[in-house]
Order: structure tokens, then C-alpha cells, then sequence
């Protein structure tokens, strides 16, 4: 078990390294470096720079070096001082700028998370006890269709019906009055309030998934001899479904904890571009377009740094619910 | 529980011994047996259908400005006029246009005293087919004026043509794109399995790696990365080797496990004692048993392409205008206050649901398929 | 009911539904299970042998059903008769028979117990399910259990999760819980197809011991005659969902009368048999499937002693041998209107 443990730190450890060179990467690729387009935009101010002020700079900064000490500063700054570097765009360092609006993006990733576990697990478990009923046909035909809508369509849907129902808009967070305001718990209140129209968007493909996911490793388990053998004890089918099958099945849900957390992450910027949400979504998409490539790099870091960390937690919680595991390597 | 039970009726319908039916049969008898499978295929051959006839089945040219019919929603097609007679061929209501008396723009206003039958193989505006054959049929139009089935955007082009055009690209990126995704896929797959031991070992590692982190803002960044001065076909080609690159690991993955399972299956060893030479056993016994597995898994990828092609098109990173995919179509529709005024914008995101819901229709008809004696 | 009978299976019949379509499984059988005896029920693999056992505690897969006949069951002779065939199939009645009065051993130790639970409370639950007993009472009697059947160190044992047993350790887990509740039927089901050769004769010796030391019946099955000699009282052969002879273990090793019950009999090898070096022989071709049953008795066409136009188109009738031997086919249709004129 404790070897188990390490080796799944070991990997988080070595994923994250991975993902840094990669972000890394993404800094550097377009062409040109910081200073060059520093200089740009003072030859576009009508106060061109000199070479030699140019050089200084590259100096300063660092940028003469080769690159893999480039990225050893990047990385140890990081790591040590918590500084990501600068973003050109909003002239503040990266770290900050992630900061403000980090605490939503998480906050809807995981109460999307949360919501579709709490609702595909019963639905799953359920179509697999009655298959082929008419509910069983019904959220199958409707996990079809939730897995084909790509998560901006289904937005630009909800947002439009909103716009006709409603008459407004059902894009951002929060009302007006609390746009602006600090913390409160009538904020908190209002951010719950506008939170699910992006948790549906985000969670919908997702639980379609999870339902087929928890319905096939069910109807797998009821298969099972030892099913059969407890039938064959004399057990209620209700209690023997939730002992034996069920617990069972919320084995490789489980293990799969960390694919639905990337799976979230990954659709959030998206889906926080097409709402106008006031989270990391617009943020990323526009450090890409204005190829501000500190704050990208640092996005797709965090992005990716969420999900390793997920993955880690569900190895755990896999040792925790499944003996096998834990008894490995005794 | 048991497996052999449910091809076997079919086979005796069909009044054939299991042994006479080749893995293919066995595979079409249960593909068949799948009624959704079915219905996804032929909604598929439909969408490939207007890809392909996508310049004659449209009543205009994509690029076309009706300046008579700006920004206004879909023309019905009817068959009773206003005082309910019956017109065997059908029509549409004709169009004038009138200044708003407020905003002084001109809008278009339906005139059901005049009527513009619906007839087919019209002339109308010249064009390319497939950039070849120069005509200037289209599939159908209205005599007399125009029809806009899916309404027009705020240029006044019809979204119905630019839908069928749109059909043609997006597939065909899905379809590069699947083929990159293939290759790569059975190349790695293909050296994993073949060699085994610690490269095989790395390569999984890496394909772990690869979909442990979150795809799509990974995407985004190297597209956002591709050089702005680039023309629409090297971002084509760009966009679809990224995303080529969401689609290969599962058909690593199959290839490698199947490649490494199939070296020690039983048939192969039949046939080999059985005095086959390599090449028989490879096309005869493995490469069905292999292929089944390759195309499942390339109905999986296909749609996840297609859903990142639109994605990446839909924010502006993918591909852009002249290029017309189903996401450079949504991404006029990007905010509320268009889609309020023209929701029929939206109209190009059906083909994309319908799309993916046939891919995965014929997706999981395959995947029953392909093992013939399995449940 | 006949005196002396726990249970009494008459002319069950089991189908399977396919899209629709009834396919037998099980066509008719009649079987009675004495007190106190062991009842081997034997055929080859695909005969529906397992489906048979299954219909007996109503255990069926949901899309296999008992279509007519009767289950008579009593679990002591001076209690009246009950008849599972009609009962509802997860119902009280049901329930409080399942691993109570008859239980059930399965030929897979490997997957009949769940691997996320320990094998203690596995056990420890069937005993508090029926049993008025506390938890730590329900414990002392696993352990016990454990003890009877051979587990070493069974304070320990309790506490351990199935993949720590091996095949071995989990078959005789497993009859612990079956033995939990002390239940008047045993069925078996191959409980030794899927082990060693010498753990199959420790299995056997445990089951055989137990039986006498509880006063159990139980019904064996096994595809393997090898094992019935050592442990039955009464053998059904059983061909493709009919019984096609049976009578006491004595009367069908020594006077075996029908072609296959001859055919499975030579597929055992015998010590003796070294010495004459008769050829061990193995039944030509294999069981068909469901959907190919072949009309009339479905042997035939294995048959060395098939008559045509006769065998091809009709189930034989009951021959009669003796007052305990009976057996279905043609070759004896005349010896039995000797027996009785
Ligand atoms: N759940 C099921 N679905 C379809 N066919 C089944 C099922 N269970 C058993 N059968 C069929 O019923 C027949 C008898 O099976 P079984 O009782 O398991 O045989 P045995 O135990 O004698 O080997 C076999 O032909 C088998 O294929
Ligand atoms: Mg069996």
C-alpha cells in the first residue's frame, strides 16, 4: 500500500514536471520574445527603442540565456517565490491576475463535479437494474443527444431560451448589485443562484457519460457469480443490489475520478468564454488571441496542475473503498 | 452468460453453417440487429451526401449577399395558400422589402399575395462543382425570387448553403483528421506492441500522460500559437494534425493490445500448424479480427474531432472565414444579442448533434460487431 | 409425496426467452431427492445441469424461467410439502428457504464471493439473516464453521478478504456458508470441476463427512462419473435438458443401459483399466446447442445405437428396468413389456 502510494506521487511528481516543460513551450512558441514585442509597441507609441536599450533588456530579463535555464528560473520562481511571470495584457503579474479569478473557475468545476455524480450514479444504477425499460430507454435516448451538443451550443441554447423566457440575461454570475461587491454571504447566496445554468452546460455531456459509465459496470457486476451466490443466501434484492453490485461498481467510478475532473476542467474555458463569466475562461481565451503567452503558459499549468492532483486524490480514495489495492505488495 | 447463443439463429435463418459464415457476415448479421446502428448510418450517408452534392443541393453560392433579405429567419415551403387552395407544386410566400420606419433599415416583410413556386434543377448562380465542372444547376430554387430555408446571417447569405458547404469541410477535417490520428495511432500503437519490453512500457506512460491532462485548453494554446499570416488551407492543415493528435490514443492503445494478444491467439497458432503461410494467416485470420476493432475505435474518434474542430472554430482559434466549417458558422452566433435576433444562426449546430449522434449510433453497433459471439 | 422425500421435482420444464422466442432448456424432468441421500446429477457440460440446480432455489438469470412443473419441498419429512415453482421469484418465501433450508455451492470459488468484502462477514451475514443471533454470536459461529471445514487458524481467517484464500481455501469458505445454517438440502453445483486433483478429493472427503455428521441430503452435480462413485447414493444422467436414465450408483456403473450413460461411463479412466489397456474413449462429437436440438432423442445423432426413423422423431418412453432403474430409449422399449407381462 505504501508503495502504492509513492509510486502514484512519484507519477503526479513527474506528471507535473512534463506539463511544465510543455507550458513551456507554449511561452516560447510564437515567434518573437517579450522584448521584441515591448519594442514593438514603443515603435507604435512613436518612441522607438535602441538596440542597445533592447539588448539591456534581454539581458535583464534573462531572455540571452539558452533556454533551458530559461526554464529552470521559470520553473524555480515559480516553485519558490510564487511568481509566473508578467502579463504584458494586464500589466500584473501573471500569478495575481490567475488568483482573482481562479476561486470561480474551481468553484465550477466542482460543484459541476459533485452534481453529476450525485445524479448519474442513481440514474445509472437504476437503468441498470431495470434495463431495457422505458426509463432505461429514456435516459439512454437523452444521454445520446447530451453527449452529441458540444458544450457552446448547449449554452448558446439555455442562453437564448433565457432571453425568451426570462427576457434576460442568463450569462455571468452574478446580479449587477453584486458584481462588484465584496464577499458576503448574500454574494455567495447570488453566486449559487447563477451557478447552475453553467453547471448544466458544463455537466451535461459529463453525466451522460457517467450514466452509460455507472449503468455498464452495474449491469457488469450483477452478471457476477458471487451476485448469484449471495442471492443464493437469502439476502433482499434491494439490500443484496447496494451491498454487493453497487459497491462494487463505485470502484472503477472512482478510479475514473480524475478523467472527469480533466474532463470538467478542460470544458470550463469555454464555457466561461460563451457565458461571460467573470472566471479563467475568458481570460485564457484572451491571452491566446493576444498571444500573452506568460499568462497562457500559466493557465494551461494550473489547468493541468488541478486535474494531476484530482487523479493523485482518487488513487487514494480507490486504496480507502477497495481492499485489493490495499493489500497489494503485503 | 453464454456467448456462442446469440449469432447462432441467425445463422440458421440464413440456412448457413457458423463455419461457412466469414468473420465480416458475422459481423454485418449483428451490426444489423442494432436498430439505432442502422438509423445512424443512414443518417450519416445523408450527411455525406450533402457534403458531397454540397454545391447543387444549395440554391445559392455560399459567398451570395441577398441584400433583399438581410439578417431574416427561414422561409417556410407550403403547399396551402392563404385561402387554403391546395398548390400540388409547393411554394413560398414572396418577399418585398420596406424601410423601418424607426431604425430606417430595411427589412424584409412576407407578401402572401404573390407566391414563388419551388421548382427543381433551376439555373442560377454559376459555380464549380468541386472546383471542376463549371454549371450553373442547383438542386432546386424559387421561380421568380429567392429561398432562404434557413433564413440568411446579417450579410444576407443563406444559411442552409453555407450549412451543406460547411458539411463538406467540417467532415472532411473530421475525416483528415481521423486518418492523421489513424496512422499516428497505428505507428506508435503499432512499434509498442511490435517491440514490447521498456518501449512499449514508455509509450503507455505516454499515452497516460497524455490523457491525464485536460485536452482542449492544450489545443487552444497551439492553435492560438499557429502564425496569423498563415492562409486558410496551412491553418486547415494545422487545425487537423492538432487535433489528429486528440484521436490517436485509443487506436494506439487497440493496436498495441491487440497486437500483442493477437501473436498469441489461439487461431493463429491453428493456422500456422495448419500449414498457412504468414501472409494467408495475416489477411485471412488476423486482419478482420483486427480491423473490426480499428474501425470502432475510429467511430469513437471521429466525433471527438469534429466536437474539437467546432470548439476550436467556434472561438475564433480554428479555422476562419473564407473557410466555412460548422464552427466558423457558430461563431457568428457567439453572443446573446445575435442569437436573440436570429436564433435560426443556430440552425448549423444541428448538423453537428446529428453528426456526432450517428457516429455514435454506428459507433456502438460496431463496437456489439465486432465481437461477433460476444453478448 | 413418496415417504422418506425432501424433494420432488415433476416434469420441470425451463425456457429461455430469446427476442421473443421460448427456447427449452430443460424439457420435462422428474427427480426425488430422499433424506439423508446424495443425489448426483450428471452430463455433459451445456446439458442444463446448472440451470436445473438454479430453478430449484427460483436463482434463474432473468431471461431463463420456469415455464410448468412442480418443486415439492418439505425440509423435514413430517412438514407438509411447498411448492417453489410458483412462487414469487425474490419473495419472502423464497428468501427465507435460500441458504436457510437448502443452500447451494457454486463451481467458480474463485468469483462466488464478493472481493471488497471479508470473507467473515460474508459468511456472518446469512447466519444473522436467518438465525436470531447477535453479531458477536454470528462471529463465534463463523469461526466455528471455518474450523469444521478445514481452514487453518479460522480467528484470523474471518477477518481476511477472498483473495488472500486460495481456490482450495475458498470452496471450503464457501461450504461454511452454505453449512451456515444447518439446511436440510445441499446442491452443489461442480464444486470441485475448478481445482487441483488433490484438493477435489479433499472437497469430496469434507462434503461427505459433513453430510453424515448434519444429517443433510444433497444433490451433486459434475460432469465427471469419476466423482459420483465416490460420494452419490442415487445417479440421474441428464442429456440435453431430459433425464435419460437413472437408478441407484451401483445399478448404473455395474448395468448401464443407456448408449450414453455407456459412453460417459468409458470416459473415465479406471485403475483396472491399465491392466485390460482398453482405449479410454471420449464421446464422439459434442453437446449441440439450444437452437440445434435435435428432434426426438437428442442423442441420436452421437448415438451408435441409433435406429432410424425411430430415434429421429420421438422422445422414447419410460422403460422400467427394475423398480429403481429407469431409462429412455428404443433399445429397451421391448424389455420392459417382458418385466411387466
Ligand atoms: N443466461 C443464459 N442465456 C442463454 N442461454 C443460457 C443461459 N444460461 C444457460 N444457457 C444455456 O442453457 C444450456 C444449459 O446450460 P447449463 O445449465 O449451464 O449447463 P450445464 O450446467 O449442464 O453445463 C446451455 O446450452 C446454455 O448455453
Ligand atoms: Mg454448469
Amino acid at each position: 500500500m505504501i508503495r502504492f502510494v509513492f509510486s502514484r506521487f512519484v507519477y503526479m511528481v513527474l506528471t507535473m514536471a512534463a506539463v511544465s516543460v510543455i507550458a513551456f513551450i507554449l511561452i516560447q512558441l510564437p515567434p518573437g520574445d517579450f522584448a521584441d514585442s515591448y519594442a514593438n509597441k514603443r515603435q507604435q507609441a512613436g518612441a522607438p527603442i535602441t538596440t542597445e536599450e533592447l539588448d539591456n533588456m534581454r539581458h535583464q530579463l534573462g531572455l540571452d540565456q539558452p533556454w533551458h535555464i530559461q526554464y529552470g528560473s521559470w520553473v524555480s520562481n515559480m516553485v519558490l517565490r510564487g511568481d509566473m511571470g508578467y502579463s504584458w495584457e494586464w500589466r500584473r503579474p501573471v500569478a495575481d491576475v490567475i488568483g482573482d479569478r481562479l476561486p470561480l473557475t474551481l468553484a465550477l468545476a466542482f460543484s459541476t463535479l459533485f452534481l453529476m455524480y450525485l445524479i448519474a450514479i442513481p440514474i445509472g444504477i437504476y437503468s441498470a437494474v431495470r434495463q431495457y425499460s422505458a426509463t432505461d430507454h429514456l435516459f439512454s435516448t437523452a444521454g445520446y443527444v447530451g453527449l452529441a451538443t458540444p458544450n457552446f451550443l448547449l449554452a448558446l441554447i439555455l442562453m437564448y431560451l433565457g432571453q425568451k423566457w426570462f427576457g434576460q440575461s442568463v450569462g455571468g454570475l452574478f446580479s449587477p448589485e453584486y458584481q462588484d461587491a465584496p464577499w458576503s454571504w448574500g454574494r455567495v447566496g447570488n453566486l449559487i443562484e447563477h451557478l447552475w445554468v453553467p453547471v448544466i452546460v458544463l455537466g451535461t455531456a459529463g453525466t451522460a457519460y457517467l450514466i452509460r459509465t455507472v449503468r455498464a459496470s452495474t449491469l457488469d457486476e450483477l452478471d457476477k457469480m458471487y451476485v448469484m451466490a449471495a442471492r443464493a443466501g437469502g439476502l433482499s434484492p434491494m439490500r443484496l443490489l447496494l451491498k454487493y453490485p453497487v459497491r462494487m461498481a463505485l470502484n472503477p467510478i472512482v478510479a475514473t475520478l480524475g478523467w472527469r475532473l480533466t474532463y470538467v476542467i478542460s470544458g470550463a474555458p469555454i464555457v466561461g468564454v460563451v457565458m461571460s463569466l467573470p472566471d479563467t475562461g475568458p481570460l485564457f481565451l484572451h491571452s491566446l488571441l493576444n498571444q500573452d503567452m506568460y499568462l497562457a503558459g500559466g493557465m494551461v499549468l494550473i489547468y493541468c496542475a488541478f486535474t494531476i492532483i484530482g487523479t493523485f486524490i482518487s488513487d487514494l480514495l480507490l486504496i480507502l473503498i477497495d481492499p485489493r489495492i490495499r493489500m497489494q505488495g503485503n | 452468460m453464454t456467448s456462442p447463443v446469440l449469432a447462432i439463429p441467425k445463422l440458421k435463418k440464413s440456412n448457413r453453417r457458423p463455419e461457412m459464415a466469414t468473420q465480416w457476415q458475422l459481423m454485418w448479421w449483428k451490426f444489423k440487429k442494432h436498430h439505432m446502428a442502422l438509423v445512424g448510418m443512414i443518417m450519416l450517408s445523408l450527411l455525406v451526401f450533402s457534403a458531397v452534392f454540397a454545391e447543387i443541393l444549395s440554391p445559392e453560392i455560399p459567398t451570395e449577399r441577398n441584400n433583399k433579405y438581410l439578417a431574416s429567419g427561414p422561409m417556410g415551403i407550403h403547399f396551402f395558400d392563404s385561402e387554403w387552395n391546395f398548390h400540388l407544386r409547393p411554394f413560398v410566400y414572396s418577399r418585398s422589402t420596406k424601410r423601418d420606419p424607426v431604425t430606417l433599415r430595411k427589412i424584409a416583410v412576407v407578401d402572401e399575395t404573390k407566391l414563388w413556386p419551388i421548382e427543381f434543377f433551376v439555373t442560377g448562380s454559376p459555380y464549380k462543382f468541386w472546383g471542376l465542372v463549371e454549371t450553373d444547376i442547383h438542386f432546386f430554387g424559387a421561380k421568380g425570387g429567392f429561398v432562404h430555408l434557413f433564413g440568411t446571417d446579417s450579410l444576407g447569405r443563406d444559411v442552409f448553403s453555407r450549412s451543406l458547404y460547411a458539411t463538406r469541410i467540417s467532415l472532411s477535417v473530421g475525416l483528415v483528421g481521423v486518418t492523421f490520428a489513424f496512422i499516428l495511432g497505428a505507428i506508435i500503437g503499432g512499434i509498442a506492441g511490435y517491440f514490447g519490453g521498456i518501449i512499449d512500457n514508455l509509450i503507455m506512460r505516454l499515452i497516460e500522460f497524455i490523457r491525464s491532462i485536460p485536452t482542449l485548453p492544450l489545443w487552444l494554446a497551439l492553435s492560438a500559437a499557429l502564425p496569423r499570416e498563415w492562409s486558410s488551407l496551412q491553418v486547415y492543415l494545422a487545425i487537423t494534425v492538432i487535433l489528429a493528435m486528440i484521436g490517436w490514443t485509443h487506436l494506439a492503445r487497440t493496436v498495441r493490445s491487440k497486437l500483442l494478444a493477437l501473436r498469441e491467439e489461439d487461431f493463429t497458432v491453428a493456422a500456422r500448424l495448419s500449414g498457412c503461410t504468414d501472409m494467408r494467416i495475416i489477411l485471412r485470420h488476423l486482419l478482420p479480427a483486427f480491423m473490426s476493432y480499428m474501425i470502432v475505435d475510429v467511430t469513437i474518434a471521429f466525433p471527438e474531432i469534429l466536437l474539437a474542430e467546432t470548439s476550436l472554430s467556434f472561438l475564433g482559434l480554428g479555422l476562419r472565414e473564407p473557410a466555412e466549417s460548422w464552427g466558423v458558422l457558430l461563431f457568428a452566433a457567439q453572443n446573446v444579442r445575435s442569437i436573440s435576433h436570429m436564433p435560426w444562426l443556430l440552425i448549423p449546430g444541428l448538423f453537428i448533434i446529428v453528426a456526432v449522434l450517428a457516429f455514435n449510433f454506428v459507433g456502438d453497433g460496431m463496437r456489439d460487431a465486432a465481437d461477433p459471439y460476444s453478448k | 409425496m413418496k415417504k422418506g422425500v425432501l424433494l420432488e421435482i415433476r416434469d420441470l420444464h425451463i425456457t429461455l426467452d430469446f427476442d421473443g422466442d421460448d427456447i427449452p432448456i430443460v424439457q420435462g424432468i422428474d427427480l426425488e431427492l430422499p433424506a439423508g441421500k446424495v443425489l448426483a446429477l450428471v452430463g455433459e457440460s451445456g446439458c442444463g445441469k446448472s440451470i436445473t440446480s438454479q430453478a430449484l432455489l427460483r436463482l434463474l438469470p432473468r431471461e431463463v424461467r420456469i415455464s410448468s412443473g412442480e418443486i415439492n419441498f418439505r425440509p423435514t419429512e413430517d412438514q407438509s410439502p411447498i411448492d417453489i415453482a410458483p412462487l414469487n421469484k425474490d419473495g419472502k418465501e423464497i428468501r427465507s428457504i435460500r441458504g436457510n433450508q437448502m443452500s447451494m455451492i457454486f463451481q467458480e470459488p474463485m468469483s462466488s464471493f464478493s472481493p471488497i468484502h471479508k470473507i467473515g462477514d460474508q459468511i456472518g451475514e446469512v447466519i444473522q439473516l436467518h438465525l436470531k443471533v447477535t453479531k458477536a454470536e454470528a462471529r463465534r459461529r463463523v469461526i466455528d464453521l471455518l474450523d469444521k471445514v478445514g481452514i487453518p487458524d479460522p480467528e484470523q481467517a474471518v477477518d481476511q478478504y477472498p483473495h488472500s484464500f486460495s481456490g482450495g481455501m475458498r470452496q471450503r469458505a464457501m461450504i461454511a456458508k452454505s453449512l451456515a445454517c444447518n439446511p436440510s438440502i445441499l446442491i452443489a453445483d461442480e464444486p470441485t470441476t475448478a481445482l487441483d486433483v488433490t484438493i477435489q478429493a479433499q472437497i469430496l472427503e469434507i462434503m461427505r463427512n459433513l453430510k453424515d455428521e448434519l444429517r443433510m441430503s444433497m444433490i451433486f452435480i459434475t460432469h465427471d462419473l469419476g466423482v459420483v462413485a465416490q460420494i452419490a447414493d442415487e445417479v440421474a444422467i441428464m442429456y440435453m435438458g431430459r433425464i435419460v436414465e437413472k437408478g441407484p450408483v451401483s445399478e448404473i456403473f455395474n448395468n448401464p443401459q443407456h448408449p450414453y450413460t455407456v459412453s460417459l461411463l468409458s470416459a473415465i479412466p479406471r485403475l483396472g483399466d491399465l491392466s485390460d489397456r482398453r482405449k479410454l474413449t471420449s464421446i464422439r462429437g459434442s453437446v449441440p446447442s439450444l437452437f440445434e436440438r435435435p428432434p426426438g432423442c437428442a442423442f441420436h445423432p452421437r448415438c451408435d445405437s441409433f435406429i432410424p426413423g425411430r430415434c429421429d422423431t420421438q422422445f422414447p418412453p419410460t422403460s422400467q428396468l427394475s423398480p429403481i432403474h429407469e431409462v429412455h430409449c428404443f433399445i429397451h422399449e421391448n424389455t420392459e413389456k417382458e418385466i411387466s407381462s
